[in-house]
């Protein structure tokens, strides 16, 4: 007797067989005593295994969904040419505290990298086009990009000047983020003129690709 | 602002996962981000606690499949399922932490320590009988200890197929592998459960696990 391979049988045994293998299988399983008990088997090891049912969530940490808020991200988030710093903020109460600290590490070691990349990035497609206006045209983006960037920030604080001062508290870091944010601005702004400068007597296309 | 995020929130009901991590990637959207994170945060908790057989690390695994989301929404192709990606994330943290375990040999099937009494307390129902709450929680212990003792590649085909209720097809994307490879991993994961949940019946103790042929392998994310 020729016997279904264990992929087909699987796949009826999973109900995911097409109808015509299907019907095959079927038939096959009336007659091998072999195959149906392979599948008996299967079936009592299924059965078991809904033995280990999962809670929701174990006892002592039942709070309802932890739903992630980027505290005014939106507008703080200021990421301009990739080169902008980030300000993050989380909701303290609504985030766990390990993730809460892991992620803020987190972005701030990327604003970095993301500055970097973002360099050398425009520094592979300037060499790659190589072409004044275009290297005209990334400066002034770049600066245009700053200059919109300080305007949200000062947005940012007027808002901020208006939140009742019982709440204040919670926007301190906030802002003192925000300090920290229009300082590596211009910081970084000057140093990517800088880059974009040598990019202006830059011929070779580097080989190194920032992706992946 | 305001109207902004009202208006990102109200149009979050209608979005794909896909669409949501697009917008996490392009804008580093905070409510696409949160959605996708209380959608998924029940299924990969349950893909970690199975894979590790350790509930607390598990959740900590978990979480940090969610910050590993963050932290590569860069790289996130818009042409594949979210599902997909985050299940692959999630199981690539799972392999590492068994390596490093391994390594360490931390492993062991006969840990009473507090980890473990955590899982079991978790088994236990409050609305049923104390002795048959007592009957299920060892169940449940043996079905932890048989799965542990599966070689992980059968146990992450077993549990994204047989818990997560993934078709084989879908599986085959998330591991990058041939369905047909897929399947009959899952076909070998329940025979060999089978055999190792029969001593059960017998009221044996589940047969001394083969460390030798504990394959590994490693996902590309
Ligand atoms: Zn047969």
């Amino acid at each position: 007797m020729n016997h279904p391979t264990s992929e087909q049988l699987i796949s009826y045994f999973y109900d995911e067989a097409g109808p015509t293998e299907r019907a095959e299988l079927k038939t096959h399983l009336q007659t091998c005593q072999q195959c149906a008990r392979n599948l008996n088997a299967w079936r009592s090891a299924r059965t078991d295994l809904n033995a280990w049912k999962m809670m929701p969530k174990r006892a002592g940490s039942a709070a309802p969904l932890p739903v992630l808020r980027w505290a005014l991200a939106g507008a703080a988030m200021l990421l301009c040419f990739g080169l902008g710093g980030f300000a993050f903020s989380w909701n303290s109460r609504a985030l766990p505290a390990a993730l809460q600290a892991r992620l803020r590490t987190q972005m701030r070691a990327e604003a970095l990298q993301v500055a970097q990349a973002e360099t050398e990035r425009a520094r592979d497609s300037m060499a790659a086009a190589c072409e004044k206006r275009t290297r005209e045209f990334v400066m002034a983006f770049a600066k245009e990009s700053y200059a919109q960037q300080r305007k949200e920030i000062r947005a940012l604080y007027a808002a901020l000047d208006k939140i009742d001062s019982q709440r204040a508290a919670d926007y301190v870091a906030l802002k003192k983020e925000l300090d920290t944010l229009a300082v590596n601005a211009d910081a970084e702004l000057r140093s990517a003129e800088n880059g974009l400068i040598e990019l202006a007597t830059f011929t070779q296309t580097p080989a190194v690709s920032p992706q992946e | 602002m305001m109207g902004k995020l009202k208006e990102s929130l109200a149009a979050l009901f209608a979005v794909s996962d896909e669409q949501a991590m697009r917008r996490v990637q392009m804008h580093d959207d905070e409510r696409a981000f949160a959605h996708l994170v209380k959608k998924w945060q029940g299924p990969v908790r349950r893909l970690c606690i199975r894979m590790l057989g350790d509930e607390h690390r598990g959740e900590d695994l978990a979480q940090e499949s969610f910050a590993r989301v963050f932290a590569q929404r860069k790289h996130y192709r818009p042409d594949g399922k979210f599902g997909t990606w985050l299940w692959r994330i999630a199981l690539n943290l799972c392999y590492d932490e068994l390596r490093r375990r391994q390594r360490w040999k931390q492993v062991s099937l006969d840990s009473t320590d507090s980890e473990t009494l955590g899982l079991l307390e978790s088994f236990a129902e409050p609305q049923i009988a104390p002795d048959q709450a007592l009957v299920n929680q060892e169940r449940a212990e043996l079905v932890r200890r048989a799965l542990l003792s599966l070689p992980e590649i059968y146990r992450a085909v077993l549990v994204l197929r047989h818990y997560e209720n993934l078709k084989f097809r879908e599986i085959a994307a998330v591991l990058g592998l041939p369905e047909g490879t897929v399947k009959s991993r899952m076909a070998e994961a329940l025979t060999q459960m089978s055999q190792l949940l029969k001593p059960k019946v017998a009221a044996e103790p589940p047969g001394p696990q083969k460390n030798s042929n504990r394959m590994k392998e490693s996902l590309i994310v």
